[in-house]
């Protein structure tokens, strides 16, 4: 069994172009992945805003020997946000790897090599069977999976020769929207948004009436407030065939993360005190692996 | 209270709840049980499928009513009788004015069971999700509510009354909140007033 | 317009498919009683042999009867959606309304001659998935999702001819694109996608405080209605929350869908089939609804009763471009 590689996931925040530039450049210089996502996945609007500083970005950690993967917008509806669409998947055939996040992007991609991102409603085989049938080569499954989902995926990806990616450290997406809801918390259209979503380096909080932090928003996308975290669960997500970890970037040394989960696959860490030194990293963000355990997603399960 | 009185003022459900208050609870049992049992025994075998694998005590409480009917679901299949409405305990208890009740079997013609709960004329307790079961069951079931009524005496002009306001709330929802909804307003501060002095007792006991 | 466009009814028993049918449905789609259809709650939907007499019903009469199958398959569980798509066709269904690939991959292969419409829950939103769907599997209908301005959706009709497009013009309105909404597990466990239930009724708990009604998720406080407030379904994007020091209603005010002014201008942009939410619904809801869309078709108004709205309040949504 080869070593399953490690890979940091699409920004899915507005952080500004200063912001972007001083992440990356920290990640092409001192951090363990090997694959780095860009692309903006949430809100079209964004992206003209940050092009300078994400084409950098993109050069920057080609020239460190990260791969690099361009993801494409989870919901594209609009003739711009389309146009982004066909953007992207056409530097498909100009030598980039390109991670499609909807039937668009598939339908784009289909007979070239390609990669099938996280907000593809991969729930079964049947579906990987089709994703491999028309030239996916590696699937990042969804956030809600259980283990026994997440397990037989892996194999039969395995099988049809695809890889699988797994997310084990970030926020999971729980929705996206045509509405902009930081817009709209701030009394303002999607059109006429001021890019509001820039305030918040990791989402807007949301608090139940009586308090309890729930969730984030994040633009037209909604977050988990709890930050997924699975770690003593790799080992066996490595058993069952899971060929990549995925970390989803926050406002925390990513890098330092990074190098958590690597010398936990090398052994040179145990799950426990990986675990712990990952919860050092999370400074007291709450953390949640219910949907790994067939619960909740917003639950804890200690081992 | 004169009949030719609005909808707004003209309360069937509290003709219904002083008509009924009088009368001691074995009484009402007595003369319930033949009834029930017969509406039961013609609803069971509709209602056994879709309510298989569910149990539990669902207790429908006409506002303003002093007596609550309860419908137990189980593996022996369904059941229903009557009890005293203060302090019913079951796994959900539905409260509305016995129109709104009414209307939601209505079929076509009136409010479905959503639309009662958006607008406020009922009020679900405990396991949301058994009351939810009972009610599809009971829709799919076909229950015709006049057909069962016109088995009690006076009943059929209650569903006359039952559908002039429904007639009402088509036209302007406030006309049949304001008709409907003051007894389920008593009923929930009557409640209040039970549960806080029960909270009290209990404070008290522990001193 | 080569032909009227077709209003597609919702229906969650016989009883309901029964009231459909009798206002003037043109077609109406049910889903049977298990996890393989989003509407998956205790005591709804068909057996099989309801559904057979469900279609049966259906084509004595003239309506198209479609069958919802519109969950994702657990990954080793497939079995069980398959078998629903088998059943479907041997009722003879006009069509099946599904989302998973691999499902569609199935149905394709094994019922060559069984019409594929697209469920909102695969959320389809611009040509390019469309066509996606059309070349993978031959779709014949896309049912939209509630994401798409009416511009946005004559373009798109425009741009595949050979998919029909359906949108849906009354009830419940899911602000978050369909079939790609996890909040409800997050507080549930239980998802949408995969069970069928957004909000499972199991997880919804009311209480009355005085004469507020708090409704809680899961045990999360989703919402406080005040004295006489018109209440919506206890869903997260419905509910109240705390963001910026304010409470509020932060995805959407409880309200409904009611695109019902629009059917002009759906019936320009090329739309062929308008669609109707709530097989949760009942009878009263069914009948009275079916038959003021007719009207709103044959080009004579007539309102539902605004009591069916959630919050008493209707929207038309993302079909018009200030809602987002």
């Amino acid at each position: 069994m080869t070593q399953p590689t490690l890979a940091l996931g699409p920004l899915l925040y507005n952080w500004s172009a200063d912001r972007r530039r001083a992440f990356y450049c920290g990640i092409a210089e001192d951090s363990p992945f090997d694959v780095v996502y860009l692309g903006e996945t949430v809100c079209g609007k964004r992206e003209p805003l940050v092009a300078d500083a994400m084409a950098e970005a993109a050069e920057v950690l080609s020239t460190a020997g990260k791969t690099v993967v361009l993801s494409t917008l989870a919901l594209a509806v609009t003739e711009s946000e389309v146009d982004a669409l066909r953007g992207v998947a056409a530097s498909a055939g100009e030598g980039f790897r390109v991670e499609a996040n909807d039937a668009g992007a598939l339908a784009l991609l289909a007979g070239r090599p390609h990669r099938v991102g996280p907000y593809v409603n991969v729930y079964n085989e049947g579906t990987l069977t089709v994703l491999a049938e028309r030239g996916a080569e590696s699937v990042c499954l969804p956030w809600e999976l259980s283990a026994d989902s997440l397990a037989r995926l892996a194999e039969a990806a395995g099988r049809l020769g695809m890889a699988t990616e797994v997310q084990v450290f970030g926020r999971a997406p729980l929705a996206i929207s045509a509405r902009c809801y930081h817009a709209r918390a701030h009394g303002l259209s999607k059109d006429g948004c001021r890019y509001v979503c820039g305030q918040d380096v990791e989402g807007m909080p949301v608090d139940t009436l009586d308090g309890a932090a729930f969730l984030r928003v994040n633009g037209t996308q909604t977050q988990a407030d709890a930050l997924t975290l699975l770690v003593r669960e790799v080992p066996d997500l490595v058993a069952a065939g899971v060929t990549a970890f995925r970390l989803s970037p926050h406002d925390l040394d990513m890098g330092a993360a990074g190098r958590v989960y690597a010398d936990l696959l090398a052994g040179r860490l145990d799950p426990v005190a990986a675990e712990d030194a990952l919860f050092d990293l999370l400074d007291g963000r709450a953390a949640a692996n219910g949907f790994y355990h067939g619960r909740d997603g917003a639950a804890w399960i200690a081992a | 209270m004169s009949h030719h009185s609005s909808a707004a003022t003209l309360s069937p459900s509290l003709i219904g709840g002083l008509l009924l208050r009088p009368v001691p609870l074995p009484v009402l049992r007595a003369v319930a049980r033949p009834l029930l049992t017969r509406v039961v025994g013609h609803l069971a075998p509709l209602l056994a499928d879709r309510l298989s694998g569910l149990a539990g005590t669902v207790a429908i409480v006409p506002a303003g009513w002093p007596v609550a009917l309860l419908l137990t679901i189980g593996a022996g299949g369904l059941d229903a009788d009557v009890t005293r409405a203060e302090g019913v305990e079951a796994t959900a208890v539905v409260r509305a004015p016995v129109e709104v009740l009414l209307g939601m079997l209505d079929g076509a013609g009136g409010l479905d069971g959503d639309a009662g709960l958006f607008a406020r004329l009922l009020t679900i307790e405990g396991d949301t999700g058994l009351v939810m079961a009972l009610r599809y069951a009971l829709e799919d079931g076909g229950i015709d509510a006049s057909a069962l009524l016109s088995r009690l005496p006076g009943a059929e002009r209650a569903v006359g009354l039952v559908r002039r306001v429904h007639a009402a709330a088509t036209h302007d929802l406030a006309v049949l909140q304001q008709a409907v909804v003051a007894p389920l307003r008593t009923e929930l501060a009557r409640q209040e007033a039970r549960l806080s002095r029960l909270e009290q007792d209990a404070a008290r006991r522990r001193r | 317009m080569s032909r009227p466009i077709e209003l597609v009814c919702p229906a969650g028993t016989p009883a309901a498919l029964a009231a459909a049918v009798e206002a003037g449905a043109d077609a109406v789609y049910f889903g049977f009683r298990d996890r393989t259809n989003a509407r998956n709650f205790p005591g709804l939907n068909f057996s099989p042999k309801e559904a057979a007499e469900g279609v049966a019903l259906c084509r004595r009469h003239g309506v198209r009867p479609m069958i919802a199958i519109n969950t994702y398959p657990d990954a080793g569980d497939e079995a069980l959606w398959q078998r629903a798509v088998d059943i479907a066709a041997e009722a003879g269904a006009h069509a099946v309304i599904l989302c998973d690939m691999g499902l569609a991959a199935y149905a394709a292969k094994r019922h060559p001659d069984l019409r594929l419409h697209l469920s909102v829950q695969a959320a389809a939103a611009n040509e390019h998935a469309i066509r996606f769907y059309r070349d993978a599997f031959g779709i014949r209908r896309v049912v939209l999702p509630r994401v798409l301005t009416v511009p946005q959706i004559a373009a798109l009709t425009q741009a595949v001819p050979e998919v029909e497009t359906e949108v849906f013009v009354f009830g419940g309105l899911c602000v978050m694109a369909e079939g790609r909404c996890s909040l409800s597990s997050y507080a549930t466990g239980q998802s949408p996608n995969k069970d069928g239930v957004c909000s499972p009724a199991s997880a919804v708990r009311y209480e009355q405080e005085g004469e507020v009604m708090v409704s809680r998720l899961a045990g999360y406080t989703i919402n406080r209605f005040g004295p006489g407030e018109p209440a919506g379904y206890p869903t997260l994007c419905k509910g109240r929350f705390r963001a910026m020091n304010r409470d509020g209603h932060l995805f959407e005010d409880p309200t409904s869908l009611d695109a019902s002014t629009l059917v002009p201008d759906f019936a320009r942009a090329g739309v062929a089939a308008l669609k109707i939410e709530g097989r949760q619904r009942g009878k009263a809801y069914v009948a009275q609804v079916v038959k003021s869309l007719k009207a709103a078709i044959a080009g004579t108004q007539a309102a539902a009763p605004a009591a069916f709205l959630e919050g008493g309040v209707a929207t038309t949504g993302a079909y018009t471009r200030a809602w987002q």
